[in-house]
């Protein structure tokens, strides 16, 4: 395999920046063969920009401020953008499969690295299925991050196993009502605000927590739904200054 | 209907590098897959096994938990018994669970909290990479567990401005290691001049061991406090 690829999401603003950091790998094959790494950035106001970067060389870790690969990022615009990171090497018995990439969400106090999502090969068929976690306690509330990749509109669906207590606990499925993600966009949804007071709570040593097992589903936006390539994460933030804390690739 | 299921169901084996003392204090997620018959409620069980730092089995626990709910449990009630290593209570926990109930760790402090999976997951010649940042007010911490039966040795090397420093460590057989990164090289590591640095450290093991890595940075808060953040 010449080329991997990871679909992830981006911050900008005053705040908060974002770094990609990559790490080309070959298992065994250690010679420091030269490798590029193709960022591609799409999000709403920004048409799909892709910058390929050479330089880098395998089994060498590196990194790149995204700001500086996409200089509009600087001032012009701010929000949530969606990336898509390809590694690629024109080595041609070089099997790229190891290799890693990292995010990092870096402001001046803290920051938030994760492992973004890696893209099925080819070959493989697409899920379209997704499980996860939604909580809410005195530390994190969470959301959910679709980054739509595709030409098309996407509709995900998202089902919460919400536990409600009258006395005995009984669980119910919760339907979130959504419209449609548009093609090459990011779109966040607050799941927290489905884990009201009126849920079951588990007492811990940092108060009450609430949570509940999410189902998602994402399908081709249309008539005859079709399960759809997507990126998503869980987005924990911190309660009171929102800033990003943890995010698992679903 | 709640039904105590004797069912043959695939189960999976889970490990995870935690800490209950002094920096941060880890909670247990189980987060059980999606379905849309909640209505049909088992309870699995599930065995916890905590081995200290040096290996030694200190814990063992047998759970029932729900396939519907999330199930939360503070860990810091089972690693009791666990000792201080380099002034860390830490220890490598295995979680044996049903595949349809994905555990996830929580490690908090009072200022901050962030989820993990499963540690990355190095053996024979996959290795990985974390990158860091330094400075005066953060500390790098790389945690080991030895998911195997035989000790491993594992190699760590350091890319820190124009430096590619190397380090041996040794991981007991099911035990855990936390290794201070600045500690650790501080031959190579100067920050009297920059306010925080970018580094990155590429770690392997030679042998066919098992080995899963995890990276948490602390970064010193208020009163003694801290916020830390970790590769999720």
């Amino acid at each position: 395999m010449q080329s991997v690829r990871w679909i992830t999401f981006c911050v900008s603003n005053a705040l908060t920046r974002t770094m990609v950091h990559f790490y080309p790998s070959s298992g065994n094959v250690t010679a420091p063969y030269p490798t590029m790494c193709k960022l591609s950035l799409f999000g709403q106001g920004q048409e799909e920009k892709t910058v390929t970067l050479e330089g880098a060389r395998l089994s060498q870790p590196d990194g790149v401020r995204i700001e500086e690969v996409f200089p509009a990022l600087k001032s012009e615009l701010s929000g949530l953008f969606g990336l898509v990171v390809e590694i690629t090497t024109p080595q041609p018995r070089v099997d790229l499969s190891g290799s890693l990439c990292a995010v990092e969400f870096c402001s001046r106090a803290h920051s938030a690295r994760f492992w973004p999502k890696r893209l099925r090969d080819e070959n493989t068929s697409i899920e379209g299925r997704y499980s996860g976690m939604a909580i809410r306690d005195a530390l994190n509330v969470c959301s959910l991050l679709v980054v739509n990749p595709m030409q098309k509109a996407i509709r995900p669906n998202i089902s919460l196993m919400v536990p409600r207590t009258d006395g005995t606990t009984k669980v119910e499925v919760e339907n979130v009502k959504l419209g449609d993600v548009p093609p090459l966009s990011v779109q966040e949804i607050s799941l927290s605000e489905y884990l009201g007071d009126d849920l079951a709570a588990t007492e811990c040593s940092f108060g009450l927590l609430r949570a509940a097992s999410t189902g998602i589903t994402v399908n081709v936006a249309g008539d005859k739904p079709l399960p759809a390539d997507a990126g998503l994460f869980m987005l924990y933030r911190d309660v009171l200054t929102k800033r990003p804390l943890s995010v698992c690739a679903l | 209907m709640e039904v105590n299921s004797s069912q043959k169901i695939p189960y999976t084996a889970t490990h995870f590098w935690i800490s209950s003392y002094p920096f941060f204090e880890t909670t247990l997620f189980f987060s059980p897959l999606f379905t849309t018959e909640p209505d049909i409620q088992l309870r699995y069980p599930v065995i916890l096994k905590i081995f200290d730092a040096d290996g030694a089995l200190v814990n063992e626990a047998t759970l029932e938990l729900s396939s519907c709910e999330v199930s939360v449990l503070e860990l810091d009630q089972f690693s009791g018994g666990c000792k201080l290593e380099s002034g860390i209570k830490y220890a490598h926990l295995v979680v044996e669970a049903p595949v349809s109930l994905r555990p996830l760790c929580r490690m908090h402090t009072r200022e901050g909290a962030a989820m993990l999976g499963a540690p990355l997951v190095i053996s024979g010649a996959k290795s990985v990479f974390f990158p860091f940042s330094l400075a005066k007010d953060r500390q790098a911490l790389l945690t080991f567990i030895n998911i195997g039966s035989q000790q491993a040795s594992v190699k760590g090397r350091v890319y820190f401005k124009k430096r590619t420093p190397e380090m041996m460590w040794t991981i007991p057989a099911n035990g855990a290691r936390a290794i201070n990164i600045q500690a650790q090289f501080e031959d190579f590591i100067d920050l009297t001049d920059e306010e925080q640095v970018q580094g990155y450290l590429r770690v392997g093991t030679r042998a066919e061991a098992q080995v899963g890595v995890q990276l948490l940075e602390r970064i010193q808060g208020t009163k003694d406090t801290g916020i830390f953040l970790a590769m999720s």
